[in-house]
């Protein structure tokens, strides 16, 4: 049946929810041969109706359904990859771990890169003067200005804005500013605790 | 913050809307198509005859249908006496094992302007506003353990339903407690770590 291939791809991604799997090229370019084969044969019947053989036709509208059918496979497989991509940057900061980054093709990251800098360039916009909001921070209203951290994973030494340096053992407490530790906790390395 | 919302109203980039239309119906060619005999996997000819009864992918429907090329026959599900059982007692009825994607599909079978089109329709509200006063009773008040037991009887689109209120009621028990103000591990993150700790484990 037409556009098998296609439907893998978009359940490719309907079974991996949380996470980027990595890009299917091969997958890609099979979608893209059976369009190319479906449209040739298109061209011909095509061709054979002017002529006069006007039986042709119903073949050519069933042909174009699944030329229609793989293009939208193919469009929600790259669309909805890119969705993902945008979301990664909310989670993830501006820096990807190596592993997520070799799911990515080499115009997804280019994507990635230039929507960082699209993000930026707002944030910075909408401060006043040289200050820019960030919007990655105080996904949620605060509460207070310092809050109780523990550490999950052994990080090492961390400084914050106004210089003190603080080790990060695993395990450790600390009353730190909430502004220093939300990247950290967004990340899993602090656990926020009550 | 960028999300991907589960929209039930069809997007041409759904990736829902598109595995769910691969499913087979029903139809029967009213003309000849030449060179195509493959789409009817029971007959061995090159050419598909006119009058043949094949089952193709609902994707092909509407176009096909409405250039008179294929007259569709309703799914079961769809057609009168399965609308009456709806109509007697539309709260028990197993809607996964009608179709997990009963209320979906019926809307796009409904939009290709049939006879029944109307009734379908109707139907299908009727039958989404009766179930859904326990679906969100349940939602709200039961426990891990039930949960599966409940859900196993409704179609992907109440499932939807029931998990917004679950989430709901779970955001408001956490409000009670004070902990909507904890920063949490962005949920991507926190799978990411938990796929990394398993591959390494095992």
């Amino acid at each position: 049946m037409f556009a098998q291939k296609g439907v893998e791809l978009v359940q490719e991604l309907e079974r991996a929810r949380d996470f980027l799997p990595p890009f299917n090229e091969d997958g890609v370019r099979q979608v893209l041969e059976e369009m190319r084969a479906l449209f040739e044969e298109n061209q011909r019947d095509a061709s054979s109706a002017v002529a006069g053989e006007s039986e042709y036709i119903t073949s050519v509208h069933i042909r174009h359904c699944a030329l229609e059918r793989n293009k939208r496979c193919l469009m929600a497989y790259l669309y909805n990859r890119l969705e993902r991509i945008k979301e990664h940057r909310w989670h993830f900061g501006s820096v990807l771990p190596s592993d997520i980054k070799a799911n990515i093709c080499e115009p997804e990251a280019q994507f990635f890169i230039k929507y960082s800098k699209s993000l930026a360039a707002y944030m910075k916009s909408i401060g006043e003067g040289s200050y820019s909001l960030d919007l990655t921070q105080n996904l949620k209203p605060p509460k207070n200005l310092y809050i109780q951290v523990k550490c999950t994973t052994e990080f090492g030494e961390f400084e914050t804005e106004d210089g003190d340096i603080v080790v990060l053992k695993k395990n450790s407490l600390h009353l730190l500013p909430r502004v220093q530790c939300e990247l950290l906790i967004a990340q899993g390395i602090l656990e926020h605790v009550s | 913050m960028p999300h991907l919302h589960f929209s039930y109203s069809p997007n041409y980039f759904s990736i829902e809307d598109i595995v769910l239309q691969d499913v087979r119906v029903s139809c029967k060619f009213e003309v000849a198509v030449p060179k195509l005999g493959m789409l009817d996997q029971s007959a061995d000819d090159e050419n598909l005859k006119q009058g043949s009864k094949v089952e193709l992918p609902f994707w092909m429907v509407p176009t096909l249908h409405a250039k008179k090329i294929v007259t569709l026959e309703i799914p079961r599900h769809y057609k009168v006496n399965y609308r009456q059982i709806l109509q007697a007692d539309s709260i028990v009825v197993d809607l996964h094992k009608w179709g997990p994607y009963f209320y979906d599909l019926g809307l796009h079978v409904a939009n290709l302007e049939l006879k029944d089109s109307l009734d379908i329709k109707r139907s299908l509200v009727e039958t989404l506003r009766n179930r859904l006063r326990q679906i969100m009773d349940m939602s709200q008040h039961s426990t891990h353990h039930e949960t599966v037991h409940i859900i196993a009887n409704l179609d992907e689109l109440e499932r939807k339903l029931f998990g917004v209120g679950q989430l709901s009621y779970r955001s408001y028990k956490e409000w009670v407690r004070r902990e909507s103000s904890k920063i949490n591990t962005a949920t991507l993150v926190a799978s990411h770590r938990k796929r990394k700790f398993a591959e390494v484990t095992v």
